[in-house]
């Protein structure tokens, strides 16, 4: 299997501020909390993928991101195996792109990423101990 | 023998279903080799959003939870 092109934050940062089309795949209460503030954005929570991923356009560049980019990396070998060729996964996810200081809405609560397990939702109290 | 994978990328619950496996495996006297396989893009060859799930003979038998022992045992000798 070939492997998922990945970018760093700040070079995501970069791309959208060119128009690139971002993807967050967090969960929508995460979303509530703090959100990317770019251009171009769409949100398909992780739980949703398998139904909603014929939304992103396969046609051109996008950028998948998360919590801490593990979901991302998940996401982004699901759409390759769909015969996207055009995506890129960003690491580190929104933790990091908070910490660099890019352009945000909300602010970030919680330091642990969402499930893995595709159900979802990161622990309430920030620990997450029940997953990932 | 059979060759069972349990895909997670090591949180709780992937443990959970490597526990549990094993126990199913040693408790019916099972044939069979585990592996763990906890890097994305391993798991992601067989397509799977939802973990832990559990790999039988290359065959993705369940995802997302982790089954109980009647049903893992079902799952590892059908």
């Amino acid at each position: 299997m070939k492997e998922a092109l990945e970018i760093c934050p700040t070079t995501a940062f970069g791309l959208t501020e060119k128009g690139i089309l971002l993807v967050d795949v967090r969960e929508p209460e995460e979303v509530a909390e703090a959100s990317f503030d770019v251009r171009n954005l769409m949100l398909i929570p992780f739980s949703q993928l398998e139904e909603r991923y014929h939304e992103i356009p396969v046609d051109r560049e996008v950028i998948i991101a998360c919590h801490v980019g593990e979901r991302s990396l998940m996401a982004t070998y699901f759409l390759m195996n769909h015969g996207y060729e055009q995506v890129i996964n960003m690491q580190n996810g929104i933790v990091r792109w908070a910490e660099k200081g890019f352009p945000m809405k909300g602010a970030l609560k919680r330091k642990t990423g969402g499930c893995c397990c595709g159900s979802g939702s990161p622990g309430t109290d920030g620990t997450n101990h029940s997953c990932c | 023998m059979k060759q069972v994978k349990i895909l997670g990328t090591g949180c709780a619950k992937c443990n959970q279903l490597a526990d549990a496996v094993k126990a199913v495996i040693s408790s019916e006297n099972i044939d069979a080799s585990v592996e763990k396989i906890e890097d994305i893009q391993k798991i992601m060859a067989y397509n799977v959003l939802s973990t832990p799930a559990l790999v039988v003979d290359g065959e993705v038998r369940c995802k997302g939870r982790v089954p109980s022992s009647t049903e893992l045992k079902d799952l590892l000798t059908r």
